[in-house]
This record gives structure tokens, C-alpha cells and sequence, in this order.
């Protein structure tokens, strides 16, 4: 196990090229904010970097981190900061990062699959964790504001869960 | 016939999908309907047949990873309701032509047969997209 403090989530570039078509919703069965923020991670598409110990993972906000969000990221948060496994898959990329939480720290298992597969563990302070998922998922649900996608309102109903809890880490770790 | 060559069922205690109870979020999705975009979400947009080889060829090289895309919307209903009704991911071989593989060395494989599926806990299916063979479940 590698004991590190290298865990974070980076939004970087813009990245211009279109792989996909834009977001679309013909038979009308997705929210305005749903929309929204579909359309907000195509016309805004970024690089986001994960590093996680001494490995980096290149990623788009569409649809790497759109689709990670859209699985009720906020209340993953709160599940980990409860105490409560939780697993990202990003399923485009071909990786997934599982948290699992034991008193002040957190073990990281990162999965590689695909047509080749591998694993490595790592082990970060929890606090730390918490704190990069909870900003990175602040920064760009802010840009996704103030790009005019989704309203203040929305984003800040939508990451509640995220920081309703947010000195569980606190207490669990005493 | 096709058939499940790999499965990791999430939560076998509930079934949901087609022809379950909905419980999920709003009113039902169209599960019939291949542009359903709650039942089937970024399918078809990241891996439909309406997508141009430079797409998924520039996707697979920036990337480094294989990018599968289907010949046919209609089989991304047929594996939705060919999986099991639970959450979980699923490799499914259905013995006949459903896609192809662009790879990063720039190499397309045609005519694959197995998709790799995943169903979330409300039923629908959070990706999909047709998978080489030798192509490592996890």
C-alpha cells in the first residue's frame, strides 16, 4: 500500500474537439437542470486531471465527470463522509476508484480494466479526500452557473447532500 | 441466441428494468424507444451509429482506449431487456454482428458480438458499448 497525500481532482484546459453529438432529450424526459448541465459539460468541455498517488488520469468533464456527477455524486459524498464505501466508475475511461473510509483515513483502490487490467492500492487522510471531492464538485457546478446552464438555486439544492454533513469526517475521526 | 458471459450483479434483492415496477425518479422511460435518454442515457450519444469514424477514431487515440459503437440503436433496447433485472454489469455475446471497435493504433475490429452493460439500481443502463473479446470485466 502506498501512503501518500497526492489525491486530487484538477480541472484543466478547455478541450475543443467534439467526439459526440450534442446533448439531446426528443422525447422530453430530463429536467432543465438535467439538460442543462449535459449541455454546460458538451459546449464547456474541459481536461480534468486525477491524480491519485504517483498515477494521473486524464479525463473530460464530458462525459467522464458528467456522467460522474450525474450518479448522485453529492450523496456518495455524504455516504464517505459517514463512513460508507463508495465507488466511482468512470466506464468511458475504463478506471474505478473505490474509497473505503476507516477512522481518519481512507483506502483508494485504483482499477483498471478493459484489455488489460491492474490494480493499486493507495491510503489518503480522509479530511483531505473530502475536501477535494466536495471543492472540485463546487468548481464546476459554479462554472456551470456562471456559464448561465444551471441556476444558483439548482446547484446549490443539488450539492447540498455533499456538505450537509460535512464535520462527520470531524467527529467519526476522534 | 445471445447470451450472459459475464456478469457482477450489484443488488440481486430487487428487480428493475422493462416490465418491472418503476421506481425510479419521475415517470417511466420509454424503455421501447432507443432514444430514451433517461432509459439509455450517453449511449447513443458517445457510441451510436450516427457517429462518424473521425469521432470515434480521434476519441480512441486521444484516449488510448478501445471505442465501441453500435450498427444498431434497437440493440441497446434488445440488451437492456436480454440482462438480467438486476443492478450490475454484464458482458453480453449475442452471437451475431452488434458493432465495432475503433482502437488507438487506429485499427477498427467489425463485427464484434459482445457488449459490455451496465444497469443502475433504477433500472436503466448507465453505459453501454460493444467490447472486443479478450476485453477484461470489471
Amino acid at each position: 500500500m502506498n501512503s501518500s497525500q497526492k489525491f486530487n481532482f484538477k480541472l484543466a484546459e478547455r478541450f475543443l474537439e467534439d467526439w459526440a453529438d450534442p446533448p439531446e432529450d426528443p422525447l422530453g424526459e430530463l429536467s432543465d437542470f438535467e439538460m442543462g448541465w449535459r449541455c454546460f459539460c458538451f459546449e464547456h468541455n474541459h481536461k480534468v486531471f486525477i491524480e491519485i498517488g504517483d498515477d494521473q488520469k486524464e479525463v473530460f468533464l464530458d462525459p467522464d465527470i458528467c456522467m460522474m456527477i450525474e450518479s448522485n455524486f453529492p450523496k456518495e459524498i455524504a455516504k464517505l463522509s459517514q463512513g460508507q464505501k463508495i465507488v466511482i466508475t468512470f466506464s468511458e475511461s475504463w478506471f474505478i476508484i473505490t474509497l473505503l473510509p476507516t477512522d481518519d483515513r481512507i483506502s483508494c483502490i485504483l482499477t483498471k480494466f478493459g484489455t488489460s487490467g491492474w490494480e493499486k492500492v493507495f491510503e489518503f487522510d480522509r479530511t483531505h479526500v473530502l475536501d477535494v471531492l466536495r471543492g472540485f464538485l463546487q468548481e464546476v457546478m459554479q462554472l456551470a452557473v456562471d456559464k448561465g446552464y444551471i441556476t444558483l438555486f439548482e446547484k446549490e439544492e443539488f450539492i447540498r447532500p455533499a456538505f450537509a454533513s460535512s464535520t462527520d469526517a470531524v467527529i467519526l475521526g476522534k | 441466441m445471445a447470451e450472459i458471459i459475464e456478469q457482477d450483479i450489484i443488488d440481486s434483492s430487487i428487480e428493475v428494468g422493462s416490465g418491472c415496477e418503476w421506481k425510479g425518479r419521475g415517470t417511466e422511460p420509454q424503455w421501447n424507444n432507443p432514444k430514451s435518454t433517461k432509459a439509455y442515457d450517453h449511449i447513443a450519444r458517445h457510441h451510436g451509429p450516427q457517429l462518424k469514424p473521425h469521432e470515434l477514431m480521434g476519441r480512441s487515440t486521444s484516449s488510448s482506449k478501445d471505442q465501441g459503437q453500435w450498427l444498431n440503436p434497437n440493440d441497446w433496447v434488445n440488451a437492456e431487456q436480454l440482462i438480467p433485472k438486476y443492478s450490475g454489469k454484464y458482458i453480453i455475446d449475442f452471437q451475431r454482428p452488434i458493432g465495432r471497435v475503433y482502437h488507438p493504433d487506429g485499427t477498427i475490429t467489425e463485427s464484434v458480438t459482445c457488449a459490455k452493460i451496465k444497469r443502475n439500481p433504477d433500472g436503466t443502463l448507465k453505459y453501454g458499448y460493444p467490447v472486443v473479446n479478450s476485453s477484461i470485466f470489471s
